[in-house]
């Protein structure tokens, strides 16, 4: 009896690595690593982990095995700014009407619930469950930093929707707002960052002995403050992003990160190489400003030497619904995509942009790369190297031809997706 | 080959600022840093405080204008500006602008498929400035270099009546049923006395693209409508308010503590605006709208009694009263073009005269013009909207008045009623180089703005934006005089 239970102990993690195991060969690799592009190349995951990357690696027994053949492997899509919608769940937000002396008087819900100074902590109102999710996987992103619109701190999640309880992975994540140029909305970061700048000096006025209660609110600006998080602002026209830059050139070590549109970028390009930002926006073609002249925003900022970060994702369009689905909806579900990004060819727009000229290394890394190092998590993301997660998309021939199709998508070594 | 053109401007604009700063850095090393002197040569200089001086120089040294005349020397590190065959005038005041540089819900009465702002600024005036507002570039293509822009629109009041309402029931009227005459009437019930939301306002220069020089000064004036003055509950509440702010004057320099406004004291139990204030101690001046004779006389009347000064605005009868006007030294600010229709069996007695403007000059009383619509509005009828400023001047010049009148009611008379005329609206030593660089006479419609300069900068280049493009062929009027 003992000897048996030694043998199952001494058997399961034996099992249980088999099962795990994937090796992926025959594939061209673009590992965005130091071992640049692979051909013929085999990847080996383990335990959700890319345990060997290279060309003579030895497939080791009991492993699943895909033929690529013909195939590319790349890292999976990392999205920096996944806008959701988030409804208030508090029980005094919603409308609702109260009968006094017969006639009825409306209460609450004025203004949707939310003032436009709110803080939002993602983390807390994250729904995983959210129908809206579901195609993520199936556009190769594989990991999300989720915000929304106001002010808040986002979470960056790992896109398995049918995984939904391991969903939110960091909870703690950027700081994002979104601002236009008004008084009301620059203070959601200006009254905000003042405060936490004071909060942090030496001789705080009032209560300098016992921690105010919104002391813990104020901690992910004093990250901010101190550079260790990035303030993610997403400024709708130049003017906005003119008012935020001239703002934060008193705040020299905050970590400015801006999504913009890119009509606003010609105009504001020597402030955002001053103070190099790094520019998160839609891989896009906007017309130069008063003209009808197409031109691409992610190759201007590149050839001046300005961080580019591609978001692939649109905002939604409307609120999710949180009523539980019917049949009819679930199976419009499967066929719903992702705001902004086309279902079969969801790289279409990078490859455009390619095309005209943004050199193909950069804008890969724009989709990788370089948002993992902007969320924090580019020791294990990013690229396909031995020892990171196992994030990878497997395309049937270059990802940037528009005749490819996304075959798998292997989430920490789990395929999520695969057509 | 043309997406190419404006990227390789701004590449040279970068190379140039660049330049720029490598040049301040060198002199920055030296005792005294200064950019080099921009020189403007050979044009006729129209200086509207000292006549023309044909064929001069002006010199500008760190954004102001350091010479002006014939022979002025110009120094050897001198940007040189060729205007020979051209004008060079003040930049152009614009006294009534909207949607220029601030985004407001107000002026865009024109415009259709654009989703409706909201209205006024509600925060500080200098969050919500856009310096790459296209309405700057058509400003400085039409001459403006100064806007005095609406920041947000006044209520009329808790009916949002005008004025109009209430005195016109003091004429006898035409019955529109049967067209009998029927005696003036008194309105059933008085409007409330209701505060009056003043229209706010902000001086911007248009300096595109650069946010840190635009805002010159917010509440130039304080502007209440005609109606904030109409009716005797109007006038009884507006003459408490003047007392209140007269009060607070008192009780500062009583150096008093303020802020006992509380009880019966202070009617209301509040403090007045800042703006009553400045206007009590004559800092700033009332602005107010008043076309008819009534209105002019109202307006002048409580002028005098509660001692502040005034600007008058759509002055429709003014031509009826002018030696009023001049006693009580109003400014007036004019729109030539705009009409009032006279009352049946009173042509001679009412309504609008386009010898407005010359009556005015030859009383003596100073007038600013301002154009028809007030916001830059480029698919409604041309010729109407705030490009058209200099045009409308000309049409000062077709009421009977003066060419320098006409051009002075759009620079410095303008800039006298924003408190500015220290700084700019003429052509002077010491005044910020605001500057207009026209392809010929002022107030001729043949004359375009070839360069227009604020502070010193060239903002507005003619060949360079495409706003009113040069056009190479265009074939020689027959009939245009030669000047």
């Amino acid at each position: 009896m003992r000897c048996f239970a030694f043998c199952v102990l001494l058997c399961v993690p034996v099992l249980a690595a088999a099962q795990q195991t994937v090796v992926i060969h025959n594939a061209v690799v673009e590992t965005l690593g130091p071992a640049g592009r692979l051909e013929g190349a085999t990847v080996i995951l383990r335990d959700g982990k890319i345990a060997a990357v290279g060309k003579d690696v030895p497939v080791p027994d009991f492993a699943r095995v895909i033929d690529a053949q013909g195939g590319t492997l790349m890292p999976g899509i990392v999205d920096p700014y996944f806008q959701v919608a988030i409804t208030p769940a508090s029980s005094d937000s919603g409308e609702r009407t109260t009968v006094i002396r017969g006639r009825p008087f409306p209460f609450g819900g004025g203004f949707g619930g939310r003032t436009a100074s709110a803080f939002t902590r993602i983390a807390d109102n994250f729904y995983p469950y959210d129908p809206g999710l579901k195609p993520l996987p199936r556009v190769g992103i594989c990991r999300a930093n989720v915000v929304s619109s106001g002010v808040g701190q986002a979470a960056v999640i790992r896109c398995t929707p049918d995984q939904p309880e391991t969903m939110l992975v960091q909870p703690d994540g950027p700081i994002y707002a979104s601002v236009t140029n008004s008084t009301e909305s620059l203070d959601q970061i200006r009254s905000r960052l003042q405060r936490g700048s004071r909060g942090s000096g030496p001789a705080p006025t009032g209560s300098a002995t016992a921690p105010a209660p919104s002391a813990a609110l104020n901690d992910p600006w004093k990250d901010v403050l101190e550079g260790k998080k990035p303030l993610l602002v997403e400024a709708n026209t130049a003017a906005a992003v003119v008012h935020v830059v001239k703002f934060l050139q008193a705040y020299p070590d905050v970590k400015l990160v801006l999504f913009v549109a890119g009509d606003a970028v010609p105009e504001t390009l020597p402030l955002l190489k001053e103070r190099k930002v790094c520019v998160v926006l839609r891989p896009r073609f906007d017309f130069l400003p008063a003209s009808r002249d197409r031109f691409s925003a992610p190759r201007m900022l590149h050839e001046n030497g300005v961080e580019v970060v591609f978001s692939l994702t649109a905002r939604p369009p409307r609120p999710p619904a949180i009523t539980p689905p019917t049949q009819q909806q679930q199976q419009e579900e499967e066929q719903q995509t992702v705001p902004g990004v086309e279902r079969d060819f969801p790289l279409f727009p990078v490859a455009m942009q390619v095309k005209t000229g943004l050199p193909r290394q950069i804008a890969l890394e724009a989709l990788t790369k370089k948002p993992a190092a902007l969320l924090g998590c580019e020791k294990t993301h990013g690229s396909i190297e031995p020892g990171k997660a196992a994030d990878l998309l497997l395309f049937t021939g270059d990802p940037l031809d528009p005749a490819s199709r996304l075959r798998l998508t292997i989430i920490d070594g789990r395929i999520t997706h695969a057509q | 080959m043309r997406s190419d053109r404006p990227i390789l401007g701004l590449a040279f604009l970068m190379m140039m600022a660049s330049l720029l700063v490598a040049e301040e850095n060198k002199d920055s090393q030296s005792a005294k840093p200064t950019s080099p002197p921009i020189a403007i040569v050979g044009g006729d200089v129209y200086t509207v405080s000292h006549g023309v001086i044909p064929r001069g120089t002006v010199l500008i040294q760190d954004g102001k204008i350091a010479a002006v005349g014939k022979d002025v020397a110009i120094p050897e590190n001198a940007l040189r500006i060729e205007a020979a065959g051209k004008c060079v005038t003040p930049g152009f005041v614009a006294i009534s602008a909207s949607n220029v540089g601030i985004r407001t819900g107000t002026g865009a009465r024109g415009r259709t498929g654009e989703p409706a702002p909201p209205q006024g600024v509600t925060g500080r005036v200098v969050d919500a400035i856009n310096p790459y507002d296209r309405n700057i570039l058509f400003c400085l293509a039409s001459g403006i270099t100064t806007a005095c822009v609406e920041v947000s629109g006044g209520g009329t009041g808790r009916f949002g009546r005008d004025a109009l309402d209430l005195e016109e029931l003091d004429e006898t009227n035409v019955c529109p049923c049967c067209g009998m005459t029927y005696l003036p009437l008194e309105p059933i019930t008085a409007p409330n006395p209701t505060e009056r939301t003043p229209r706010r306002h902000a001086v911007l220069r248009m300096t595109f693209g650069e946010l840190d020089r635009m805002l010159v000064k917010e509440s130039p004036f304080y502007h209440l409508p005609a109606g904030a003055f109409a009716g005797a509950f109007n006038k009884h509440q507006w003459r408490e308010t003047i007392k209140r702010a007269k009060e607070q004057v008192r009780d500062r320099n009583e150096g008093e503590d303020e802020g006992g406004f509380g009880g019966f004291g202070g009617g209301f139990g509040r403090r007045v605006p800042e703006e009553v204030v400045q206007l009590v101690e004559k800092k700033i001046p009332l602005r107010t709208d008043a076309a008819s004779v009534e209105q002019i006389r109202t307006a002048l009347a409580l002028a005098k009694e509660l001692g502040y000064a005034v600007i008058l605005e759509g002055v429709h009868e003014a031509w009826l009263i002018p030696e009023e006007l001049k006693e009580a030294q109003a400014q007036v600010i004019l729109t030539p073009r705009s009409r009032r229709r006279p009352q049946l069996g009173k042509e001679d007695s009412t309504g609008s005269s386009i010898e407005t403007a010359g009556i005015l000059e030859r009383t003596g009383v100073p007038f600013a013009v301002a154009t028809l619509g007030n916001s830059v509005n480029l698919d409604g009828i041309p010729g109407r909207d705030l490009t058209s400023l200099m045009l409308e001047a000309a049409f000062a010049v077709r009421g009977g008045c003066s060419d320098d009148t006409a051009l002075a009611a759009i620079t410095i008379n303008p800039a006298r009623m924003l408190g500015l005329d220290k700084r700019i609206g003429s052509i002077e030593i010491g005044k910020d180089a605001d500057l207009l660089i026209l392809t010929g006479p002022p107030l001729d419609y043949h004359s375009h703005v070839d360069k227009a300069l604020v502070g010193g900068k060239v903002y507005y280049d003619r060949v360079r934006e495409n706003i009113y493009p040069d056009l190479p062929n265009r074939p020689k009027s027959t009939t245009q005089t030669k000047r």
